[in-house]
């Protein structure tokens, strides 16, 4: 929890507010400009939402307009509360420096002679020998050493990530590039914009797993020279809305207006819509068949019992195939399948709560896979 | 929840101890300075000062000259090897200005061409400046004596294995240099050598960079030193 910090001007004793994006204050009395050195301070930034609500709206009803959502989703979804998180990343910043241990790889040509290789018999000097050599590449590595020093500057998620669904790779590409635009953050102005998320994963986790990883590499000795911190707050915005008697709920960035994660219904009218055509090339396939099967002379055996036979096993096949496509079915009615949207804007079908144990169950599996790779971009 | 008090030393204002003057610093320095009294202050170290110089162009251009911030770290060391590498190392001097960059850039990497460059001029010739302040300033200089050691390494990794090699480097004195740049077509050379960095280095209007925004290649990758 940020604790609210009273500071004292040293040359007028005047009240100065608690500093924001650096440790530089100007005194509202004297106007004299001040150095804060408090321990625990970290500089806070935010990026400015850059979307009016127009244009988020159209991004909105934009991505509704994909094919695997319900055709009438547009219309019938009602909106339930839109509200705007300031989600914090760390921004490290620094220089490291070290030595490294590495190795030298070198390609080096390695002649044979296979004739040396009979018996120990010394054959080089006999005319054509050269005619048996022959030559192998293989790489030689050698100790190294290679020194390391230069700046990072890294981008981390500050709080959980994964409890909003979000990526946080997606957040750190969001953020990165646009650190230039970046304002002092005033927690308690922030806070009128929109809910501010703590910061709830300590910079020292983050300083460990993270920037300080490399150290955990075999043989190195790279360390960190100096680091500063600061929190940089990325805006987005959440919409929930109701679609039927399900609420879905789907997370925006505001610079942009990418979407970055979100649930939204799958529509099953798609794949029904999508299955008739294929439907009638099947039956148009088996109409050939028994066609084949009754005039086609490589099927006269002259017997009626094969005739019987052959029959039979066509009409197993057909009840088969009628038997699977009523699983199918079944499955794809009854399987809690939804659309999962992902860093902007692709989408894929999930089934978060497994399918039926079928046969055709395995086929609406199948699907959902097969729509992880077709990938639809629904954002400009 | 009311707010809790800090003492009064946790504000020291930005004035300069021998004229009481205001420091000049945009808001993300940790480094201001007083350009009058030619003298650079670092806050976080207690006001801690620098003499303040700027390095006199031996290049013009059709645009004014910009400078950048750098420090300089005089020095001497002394490298530790066996006596096959020592004499493989003779080419690399033993004392002399470090110069490194103030201001953090991510693709910066053994200061480039500029350390090694300044190093190996014959006399870098400085000025007290002509009233510019010099903005940007955000590495502490408390690093720099480990940068040069490693950056000394570094140059002696380009000619031998450094495998068992110490430098035992001894800082003798601390400035805060103006290093002055030039426009050059898209991008930027270094007004002494003549060197080149690319357009990312700063803005049309002077300003750095701010870290963290690097589109594009930053300092170049460091030559071979010159033999």
């Amino acid at each position: 929890m940020t604790r609210i910090v009273a500071l004292s001007c040293p040359l007028c004793g005047g009240a100065v507010a608690q500093p924001a994006d650096s440790r530089q204050v100007q005194c509202p009395y004297c106007r004299k400009r001040l150095h804060y050195q408090g321990a625990d301070f970290t500089p806070r930034l935010f990026l400015q939402p850059a979307l009016g609500d127009g244009e988020l709206q159209r991004r909105f009803f934009e991505m509704m307009g994909s094919p695997l959502l319900p055709r009438m989703i547009r219309r019938r979804s009602v909106i339930l509360h839109r509200r705007r998180l300031f989600f914090p990343l760390y921004v490290v910043s620094g220089t490291r420096g070290g030595i490294l241990d590495t190795v030298r790889e070198k390609i080096v040509e390695d002649r044979l002679r296979d004739a040396d290789q009979l018996g120990g018999m010394r054959v080089s000097r006999f005319p054509g020998a050269a005619a048996f050599e022959s030559s192998r590449i293989k790489v030689e590595t050698t100790p190294d050493t290679r020194v390391v020093l230069g700046d990072f500057s890294y981008l981390y998620s500050a709080a959980a990530a994964e409890e909003w669904d979000l990526d946080s790779g997606a957040l750190q590409e969001v953020a990165k590039g646009r650190l230039d635009e970046a304002r002092a953050a005033d927690l308690q102005g922030l806070a009128k914009l929109g809910e501010v998320l703590e910061a709830t994963i300590p910079v020292e986790r983050v300083m460990e797993w993270g920037v300080a990883s490399g150290r955990s590499v075999a043989g190195a000795n790279v360390g960190l020279l100096e680091t500063t911190v600061r929190i940089l707050y990325v805006p987005l915005v959440e919409i929930v809305f109701r679609y039927g008697d399900q609420v879905h709920r789907v997370l925006f960035e505001e610079m942009e207006g990418k979407p970055l994660a979100g649930r939204l219904p799958f529509g099953r009218e798609g794949v029904m819509t999508m299955g008739l055509p294929a439907l009638a090339a099947l039956g148009l396939l088996l109409g050939k068949a028994a066609r084949s099967i009754a005039y086609d002379p490589i099927w006269r055996t002259g017997s009626a019992k094969d005739a019987f036979v052959l029959w039979s096993w066509y009409g197993v096949f057909v009840i088969f195939l009628l038997a699977m496509g009523l699983q199918f079915l079944h499955a794809l009615l009854f399987s809690p399948m939804e659309v999962e949207v992902m860093t902007g804007g692709a989408q894929r079908v999930a089934v978060p709560r497994g399918v039926p144990d079928t046969a055709g169950g395995a086929l609406v599996r199948l699907l959902a896979d097969f729509s992880g790779y077709l990938k639809r971009r629904n954002s400009p | 929840m009311s707010p809790q008090r800090e003492p009064a030393r946790a504000l020291i204002p930005l004035v300069c101890a021998t004229c009481g003057g205001d420091l000049l610093a945009d808001p993300g320095d940790r480094v201001a300075v007083c350009p009058p009294c030619r003298t650079a202050y670092f806050p976080a170290e207690g006001m801690a000062a620098y003499p303040l110089r700027f390095i006199r162009p031996a290049l013009r251009g059709t645009e004014p000259v910009r400078y950048l911030p750098f420090w300089k770290l005089e020095a001497e060391w002394v490298i530790r090897a066996d006596a096959g590498r020592s004499r493989q190392y003779l080419r690399i001097p033993s004392e002399g200005p470090l110069y490194f960059p103030a201001f953090w850039h991510p693709r910066f990497g053994y200061s480039g061409d500029i350390t090694w460059a300044y190093l190996t001029f014959p006399g870098v010739p400085d000025f007290e400046g002509e009233g510019d302040s010099l903005r940007g300033g955000v590495r502490s200089p408390q690093i720099l004596p480990d940068m040069g050691r490693l950056f000394i390494l570094s140059c002696m990794d380009r000619i031998a294995d450094i495998s068992g090699v110490e430098v035992d480097l001894r800082p003798r004195s601390l400035e805060y240099v103006g290093v002055p740049f030039i426009r050059n077509g898209d991008g930027w050379i270094d007004g002494l050598c003549g060197l080149r960095f690319p357009p990312t280095l700063m803005g049309a209007d002077g300003a750095l960079a701010p870290c963290g925004d690097y589109p594009g290649a930053g300092f170049m990758v460091p030559s071979i030193p010159p033999r």
